[in-house]
């Protein structure tokens, strides 16, 4: 067992800049993630959920080194990505792939089945053609579909059968770490449930890790060991999956839980209200307006994400008891 | 007083060949302050029937059958009739606001419109209502939203316009189609919080349109599950979840990952995927992927069959299947 985690990411910052309010004018800039810090453990798939605006994809481009932090570092097995030349950060990137949510946007129409698999290998380089071949059939097996499918378009597939196509693409190069972003949720529920048997199989049989991103809670519950919940650009809360959603400790992850529709309860009665403007400065607990537990320090000073026994962490003042 | 009396509806749409049918059969009845659940996976038909009720089917769509709304028939009412009540009595919330509201244009003047045209209120008192259907909704800030346009508001807020838009003439029916769907959980209870609350208070009915059936769950007194432009399986909606008659429905609630189970748990799949509509046979549509498939479900529809307390299923082997699930 090696010391280093299969990804660290330590501190990570991110602030996009906005456009110019009117000529000459200093640019904003809007925060996207905010002082990150988390390590995925071969073996264990991670899972972060959030919701929109909360940082999670920034996050998974960042992990992925498309998009560089402006503070903070990002190791693969020990090795900083950021401070790597174009050429050995290619090579790192072999054992590292992402799985997008859309399967129709994320493969190229004109491409057949084969070529677009075969991608991440060619661009890796020093793969014979035959081999290529071999591994696409391979490759097309291992998610379920047939070997035959390769001289096929993309158009002749169902949604359900493009995600395997990407998940095939993603896996072709035997990456250590897959990058998930809403995998899932663009498909239809009976076809869902043969894509997360499918990444189930994977981390079982291929030895796959998955940095997975959802806002669906009960589908990160259903693959990762572990998860961190994200608002506006922090860890709120981290641990193990099904103790975090069992007995959240922060508030905001209270309030996921409690929304998550589901068939065996009825709806815990939501206020009505929408939520009110966030406050412009940003000093305090950024889920402080919004939450019901709030307290006068929580507008004042924001709480850090401290540790809080058997793996948790909690960035709140008052958690739940 | 049954509000809205679907009998036999059907929706044609000509094809190069022949016409496909895209809604075959649906017969539901809703009263005055209930709602229903319309679940289906992508090409269902669900939003098809939900368009169809308020006349807003492709041109070429050809719409048979009955629909009975107020005691009276919209099948086959022309164009000026129908404008006069959709907007009026029924109203409808599409998934996207953002596509749904003219970008060009104030909030608080969408909203004021219906009340212009309908209820023929001056803009002036139009807009001082507008102000009030906006407070009504629970936004937060209700004099910016009048001012804003749709892009300056989130999609929650969005959202709450355009429920405000669709009350403001205080319909009878409200026809939400996947409402929700493009908003956080968080936001989505809230939205269909504020759907149950209205509903509480003006007695108004709700078809709420949705590919979750644990969104459908929490909020519909009744659920319809469509497959296939067939509604497969109806009824009180702890009936069918609890006591399904129907082998889809029943696969529908086991592929879903449920919270609380043992992570890596094997979920049941349903081999295949939904089949586009051209592809629909004389059968069950679901026939190819039931576990449960006998050779009468390739060639004939499959019957409606009554259970107790209004519950049918459209299944040949629906007696079979007893309080499993």
């Amino acid at each position: 067992m090696s010391a280093a985690p299969l990804l660290d990411v330590a501190d990570v910052h991110k602030a996009y800049r906005l456009p110019r309010p009117r000529p000459f004018a200093a640019h904003g800039f809007k925060p996207a993630l905010s002082g990150v810090s988390f390590a995925v453990i071969a073996g264990r798939s991670f899972g972060v959920v959030g919701e929109s605006g909360s940082g999670k994809s920034t996050l998974a481009r960042i992990a992925l080194a498309l998009d560089r932090p402006d503070a903070g570092a990002v190791r693969l097995e020990g090795r900083s990505l950021f401070d790597l030349g174009r050429r050995d950060l290619r090579a790192q990137r072999a054992h590292m792939q992402m799985i997008f949510q859309d399967p129709f946007g994320s493969l190229d129409p004109r491409m057949r089945v084969e070529r677009i698999i075969a991608e991440p290998l060619a661009a890796q380089g020093g793969v014979s053609r035959a081999e290529r071949r071999a591994r696409v059939a391979a490759q097309l097996q291992a998610v379920g579909l047939r070997p035959g499918d390769a001289q096929n378009y993309p158009h002749e597939f169902s949604g359900g059968q493009r995600q395997r196509i990407a998940i095939a693409r993603a896996l072709i190069t035997r990456p250590k770490l897959v990058i998930a972003d809403e995998p899932v949720s663009a498909l239809d529920v009976s076809v869902q449930a043969q894509a997360l048997n499918l990444m189930t199989d994977l981390m079982r049989d291929a030895g796959v890790t998955f940095l997975l991103i959802s806002h669906d809670l009960a589908v990160v519950a259903h693959i990762c060991e572990t998860t961190a919940v994200m608002f506006r650009g922090k860890i709120v809360e981290a641990g193990p999956t099904a103790a975090l959603f069992a007995s959240p400790a922060h508030p905001y992850t209270r309030e996921l839980v409690d929304a998550t529709p589901r068939l065996d309860r009825a709806p815990k009665a939501a206020a009505p209200l929408s939520a009110p403007p966030a406050p412009a400065s940003g000093r305090g607990c950024p889920y402080a307006p919004r939450c019901p537990q709030a307290r006068p320090r929580c507008g004042e000073d924001a709480p850090a994400l401290t540790e809080a026994g058997e793996g948790r962490r909690v960035a709140c003042w008052f958690p739940l008891g | 007083m049954t509000l809205l009396a679907v009998e036999d509806l059907t929706v044609d749409l000509p094809a190069a060949d022949r016409a496909v049918r895209l809604v075959d059969g649906a017969t539901f009845r809703l009263r005055a302050g209930e709602s229903l659940g319309v679940v289906g996976e992508s090409g269902s038909g669900k939003t098809m029937t939900a368009l169809a009720l308020m006349g807003l089917q492709p041109p070429l769509a050809r719409v048979g059958g009955s629909i009975r709304f107020e005691g009276r028939e919209l099948v086959g009412l022309d164009e000026d009739a129908m404008r006069r009540i959709r907007g009026d009595r029924i109203a409808m919330i599409f998934q996207e606001p953002m596509t749904a509201l003219n970008p060009l244009v104030r909030v608080g003047a969408q909203v004021a419109e219906p009340l212009v045209l309908h209820r023929g209120m001056s803009r002036r008192a139009a807009g001082a209502e507008a102000a009030r259907l906006l407070a009504h909704v629970r936004l937060a800030d209700p004099e910016r939203a009048a001012r804003a346009y749709p892009f300056e508001l989130s999609g929650g807020e969005r959202q709450r316009a355009m429920i405000a838009m669709a009350i403001g003439c205080s319909p009878r029916l409200v026809i939400a189609d996947e409402p929700t769907t493009a908003l956080d959980v968080t936001v989505q209870a809230r939205i269909l919080a504020l759907l149950d609350g209205l509903r509480a208070e003006s007695g108004m009915a709700l078809i709420l349109v949705s590919h979750d059936l644990a969104v459908v769950a929490g909020h519909c007194d009744r659920v319809a599950v469509m497959y296939g432009g067939l509604i497969l399986e109806s009824g009180p909606t702890d009936v069918v979840l609890r006591r399904s008659r129907n082998p889809y429905t029943r696969a529908l609630l086991e592929a879903r990952p449920e919270p609380g189970a043992p992570r890596g748990a094997r979920l049941k799949t349903i081999p295949g995927s939904p089949p586009h509509h051209r592809d629909v046979g004389p059968g069950c549509p679901f026939a190819g992927r039931c576990a449960l498939t006998l050779d009468v479900c390739r060639s004939a529809r499959p019957p409606a069959i009554a259970f107790a307390a209004g519950h049918v299923s459209r299944c040949f082997r629906a007696a079979e299947l007893e309080d499993a699930a």
